[in-house]
């Protein structure tokens, strides 16, 4: 009987803490790690496939800038990809609605639609970003990414980061 | 000549003075005194204790409450209000209150025909409803009311929806901002209270639709249009 009741009461707490993790990772912020090298040298600066996920950067991830979708130029964010909305990717927001951005590879300028915003890795030759499937909508953005919590070494505080020649605001 | 104190007088003296400050106590009740006092001070911190306890009590209740609500509202259902011409006939203008269903979309169970809740891509603090016509790799045939009769054909790519306005005249949605990816899909609408204009209460929102008009939904015209010629809209 003991037992029974030292059972339940495990069950009642376990499932408390479950909604309970649920509910800040959700509505505060939460820990993501970060794979790829596509923001190098921002996360993962070494690609260490001999460690594997270990030597990841995970990184704190804050849910707040989504009560008003307001962000800023330099952002890094972390949003649903618009091929396949179970992966989730992390980029550096270079264009709001409203920027032109210019492209030098195609030599044409693009107007970032309302509502969107045009997003590129810190590593221009890894990443697959907006210059190949273009603006994507705000909505898809789930969290800002403010810090660097793993590995110890590389606490810090993730800075934003200007491309100046890159927009011109219209 | 001086008087020389009594002795005795100065002893009473003090006596009476050491009386008044002091209560000359013996030593056990010395100690019971003593004792009392701790006992007090004990007391007390077991209720400051209890208060906390207490405190941190209600606020485990609260938090368990809230998280309960935030959980069943973005993970299970939650009752939503409507309002706009954009879903004419099937919901009204002024209003309707739709139970929201928030497990077909993370399982991937939604369909064309589905009324799906959507952040729109031209204001993510706004949310839609419309319903779905294609998904991926769907071949949709559209035509925009107010710029001729002219319909285009396009094909949805990977990831993403087309969504239309049952009331094509009034709705702005995929023939304006393209095909919406996947990812901005909230929830999908699954059971209306009704409030008050058909005797009926509760209806599926979906056999109200079939049941209104026979056209198939893929098709997305459902407000007939009698010189739209159907040969076109069937062709795939």
């Amino acid at each position: 009987m003991a037992a029974h009741n030292f059972l339940w009461s495990l069950t009642k707490n376990c499932f408390t803490f479950g909604l309970i993790g649920l509910t800040v990772s959700d509505r505060y912020a939460s820990i993501v790690p970060v794979r790829g090298s596509s923001m190098s040298p921002t996360f993962n600066p070494t690609t260490d496939s001999f460690m594997g996920s270990l030597s990841d950067d995970h990184v704190l991830m804050e849910k707040f800038c989504l009560q008003k979708y307001k962000f800023s130029h330099g952002d890094v964010i972390v949003f649903c990809s618009p091929s396949n909305h179970k992966e989730k990717h992390v980029k550096r927001i270079i264009g709001l609605p409203g920027d032109w951005i210019g492209t030098p590879m195609t030599n044409d300028v693009v107007k970032v639609p309302n509502g969107h915003c045009w997003v590129e890795g810190d590593n221009p030759s890894s990443s697959l970003d907006s210059r190949s499937f273009g603006p994507i909508p705000l909505g898809l953005v789930k969290g800002r990414v403010t810090h660097i919590l793993w590995p110890p070494q590389r606490v810090r505080h993730v800075e934003r980061k200007n491309h100046q020649k890159r927009h011109s605001p219209s | 000549m001086g008087l020389k104190p009594d002795p005795i007088i100065i002893l009473t003296l003090i006596e009476e003075n050491a009386a008044d400050s002091v209560p000359q106590l013996t030593k056990p009740e010395r100690e019971t005194r003593e004792q009392t006092q701790g006992k007090k001070r004990e007391r007390e911190m077991r209720r400051w204790g209890l208060l906390a306890k207490e405190a941190l009590t209600q606020t485990l209740t609260f938090a368990r409450f809230f998280c309960l609500f935030h959980v069943t509202n973005h993970y299970l259902w939650s009752p939503t209000l409507v309002f706009g011409p954009s879903m004419l006939p099937t919901l009204n203008l002024t209003g309707d209150v739709i139970l929201a269903e928030y497990v077909s979309h993370r399982v991937g169970r939604l369909g064309p025909g589905d009324i799906v809740f959507v952040r729109s891509p031209v204001d993510p603090n706004k949310i839609v409803t419309k319903r779905i016509v294609g998904v991926e790799g769907d071949r949709v045939t559209y035509f925009k009311p107010r710029n001729g009769d002219s319909c285009h054909t396009v094909v949805v790519p990977k990831g993403h929806v087309w969504i239309q306005g049952d009331n094509l005249y009034a709705s702005r949605d995929s023939r304006q901002f393209g095909p919406v990816p996947y990812g901005l899909i909230e929830g999908k609408a699954f059971f209306r209270f009704f409030n008050g204009i058909q005797r009926r209460s509760f209806m599926l929102v979906k056999e109200v639709q079939h049941g209104l008009h026979d056209r198939p939904v893929v098709c997305g015209h459902l407000i007939a249009l009698d010189h739209w010629d159907n040969e076109r809209c069937n062709s795939y």
